[in-house]
């Protein structure tokens, strides 16, 4: 097969993250990458070895025919840019998370992918990170009897929880959501690469298979522990210390125990992997793990939350809204610093 | 100072089946007897006659004819304001109402400050407090069973006011009833609903913050949660309880596995009443506590309302959910 040709749009952090991925990898050439800022792409040019610029990625789509394109700029462009990717005959597109600002944005961008038969991907790639892939493993094997809830702290919804939520759907195989109860406040709200955030949010979702989970964000939403599995014989925490980021106490395990992680951890930065499972996926005309329809399971989380404060009530899936609640509740003053009701 | 031996007689407002159950507890204790009983349908009278219980249609004309030392109250949740209130006037030395105490703040800190003019022994209904097992993991929390507790999840397949109220006032005792610094909240309901014949939510939602840095999920409502309803979870830094039907517990210690909560010798609820009276410690469920898991309760329902966090102590002291079914913003 020839070498796949590679792209990379936005040259910040998160790009050049992504860029090694495709840098090691022996079936891609990375060829160009794309950042109205000059100094970024200059750096970026220099690291990997590229040799062409461009300040408009627009440019750059129609240059160099890409076959893979990277998206890692801020929040709200990567529905346009994928969408432009997705129609200048790109073979893949592996975006950065969040999707979008807003869930009509977020499906957009995956129908014109579905559409033009490109294979698009997110960086949810906890799913290539060893204690969550060793979390999967044993809430599936018995070893906590049957899965009954996810659970999981982090600052926001949006830019953090969508991680989480997609991880919630990973433990729990992918299986269909069925309703979103939440809340949020934007007393203090804040931005994350040009999106709003809540100060502080909940998020209680029920699956078809019964399965429950509870997402608790804000400075002060709970203790350190990044996810915590609870089923029938069994519990497992994950983040709990950074010496000792994950235990589990199941009645086949005698108490406390930390799994072995290194042989997991041994397989590499999980960036890196996501990049090279898109890479493979093309290759071998495969579904990635990172696939568009697992990310928008995630995404409709995160707006039902948004949609069930705005509506006051519990959400039954499929969302059927398109903007984000959160976004038009702040711009018409309904909540934020100073709400009107 | 009443003597330790003293008789107290008691009388009952309300001659429902909670009424009578509370009768029927009330009377366990040694040194109360439940002499007279008052309700508006008289169809509730033959068995209290029976047992020579004097009954009253009208409860006003009870305690202005009988004197009584204790008062029960176990009308509909509705009328706990205005009863209590009332009896309030009459020279009483304890007040036992049925929880919720109130649908509103201003009306339970009414009632509260009402008792304290009075000098009135004034307990709500949280029971819980005293049973068997769900009091006994007090005692475990207390050995350090599970270490340093985390988080504290109650859930219950009814509304707040009428049911979760108990899970909600068990999760303030196990958290060593630390004040409520927040809550954030959400509640649902797509029609009519009632509870205790009364209006309520159909399923909520609640994160509530405590000092001392515990903090609590609150689950109530309407949609079969699997696998158990009913039941409060304790997460601590050593292990996990689950108090429901059955109390359990794992940890480190028990490798593990699951095992029973062991039973603690637990004071009886009237009994305790009285050793307060007689100048004992306070009640588990004196009516500030009561007051406190409401504040918790209608501040679920103001967070739905304000789309907002809600910090304790709350500014407005009505009752959201009521306000917003009046304004037609629910159902």
């Amino acid at each position: 097969m020839a070498m796949l040709k590679a792209g990379v749009i936005g040259c910040g952090g998160r790009g050049q993250s992504q860029a090694r991925g495709y840098h090691i990898s022996p079936d891609v050439d990375l060829v160009a990458c794309a950042d109205p800022v000059e100094d970024a792409r200059t750096t970026f040019a220099e690291k990997f070895g590229v040799s062409r610029t461009y300040s408009d990625y627009r440019q750059m789509l129609d240059t160099e025919r890409p076959d893979i394109v990277s998206v890692a700029t801020w929040t709200p462009l990567h529905s346009e840019i994928t969408i432009a990717a997705a129609h200048s005959g790109v073979k893949a597109i592996h975006s950065e998370k969040p999707m979008a600002p807003s869930w009509g944005d977020a499906k957009q961008m995956n129908q014109a992918c579905v559409d033009n038969n490109v294979v698009l991907t997110f960086s949810h790639q906890r799913r290539f990170a060893a204690p969550f892939i060793m979390a999967k493993e044993l809430a599936n094997d018995g070893t906590i009897g049957q899965l009954c809830r996810v659970e999981g702290v982090c600052p926001n919804l949006f830019d953090w929880g969508t991680h989480w939520f997609d991880i919630f759907f990973f433990y729990n195989n992918d299986e269909p959501a069925k309703w979103v109860i939440g809340q949020i406040d934007a007393s203090e709200p804040q931005e994350v690469f040009g999106v709003p955030v809540e100060s502080s949010g909940l998020s209680w979702v029920g699956w078809e298979n019964g399965v429950e989970g509870l997402l608790a964000t804000g400075g002060s939403a709970g203790p350190d522990i990044s996810n915590r599995l609870v089923g029938t014989d069994g519990i497992i925490e994950i983040g709990r210390q950074k010496a000792k980021p994950m235990r589990v106490l199941s009645t086949k395990s005698q108490g406390w125990t930390t799994p072995d992680l290194s042989a997991l951890e041994s397989q590499g930065n999980e960036t890196i992997l996501s990049v090279l499972d898109l890479i493979d996926a093309v290759k071998n005309d495969r579904e990635p793990e990172l696939v568009g329809w697992k990310a928008l399971q995630a995404t409709e989380l995160i707006f039902a939350t948004y949609e069930s404060s705005r509506q006051r009530a519990k959400i039954n899936l499929p969302l059927d809204v398109d903007d984000s609640a959160l976004v038009t509740m702040l711009e018409s003053g309904m909540i934020g610093n100073t709400p009107n009701t | 100072m009443p003597s330790q031996t003293k008789t107290y007689r008691a009388a009952l407002i309300g001659a429902g089946s909670r009424g009578i159950g509370l009768r029927d507890e009330a009377n366990q204790a040694d040194r109360i007897s439940v002499v007279a009983a008052a309700d508006p349908f008289e169809a509730r009278f033959e068995t209290l006659k029976s047992e020579d219980v004097a009954v009253y249609k009208d409860f006003e004309k009870m305690l202005e004819t009988e004197s009584v030392d204790i008062v029960l109250v176990a009308t509909p949740i509705g009328t706990h304001y205005d009863v209590s209130k009332r009896v309030l006037d009459f020279p009483i030395t304890a007040l036992y109402l049925e929880k919720p105490m109130a649908t509103s703040l201003w009306q339970a800190d009414e009632l509260i400050q009402k008792a304290e003019e009075e000098n009135v022994h004034f307990v709500i209904g949280h029971q819980l407090r005293y049973s068997p097992g769900w009091a006994d993991v007090k005692n475990l929390l207390t050995e350090g069973a599970i270490g340093q507790i985390e988080y504290i999840r109650a859930r219950r397949g009814w509304p707040l006011l009428t049911h979760h109220t108990h899970q909600t006032d068990l999760m303030r005792y196990y958290a060593d009833d630390s004040p409520a610094e927040w809550v954030l909240g959400q509640i649902h309901r797509s029609g009519s609903f009632l509870s205790e014949n009364i209006e309520l939510e159909m399923q909520a939602l609640g994160f509530v913050q405590f000092e001392n840095s515990i903090f609590g999920i609150i689950e109530a409502g309407q949609y079969k949660p699997p696998p158990v309803e009913n039941m409060v979870m304790l997460i601590g830094q050593k292990g996990e309880i689950r108090v429901g039907p059955d109390a359990r517990y794992r940890s480190e210690e028990t490798n593990g596995r699951w095992t029973p909560v062991p039973q603690f010798e637990q004071p009886d609820v009237f009994e305790d009443l009285l050793r307060w009276i007689e100048g004992g410690p306070e009640h588990r469920s004196a009516a500030r506590n009561g007051r406190d898991t409401l504040e918790i309760l209608l501040a679920i329902y103001e967070s739905s309302r304000s789309r907002s966090k809600i910090t304790l102590p709350m500014e407005r002291r009505g009752n959201a959910f009521d306000e917003m079914r009046a304004e037609g913003i629910l159902p």
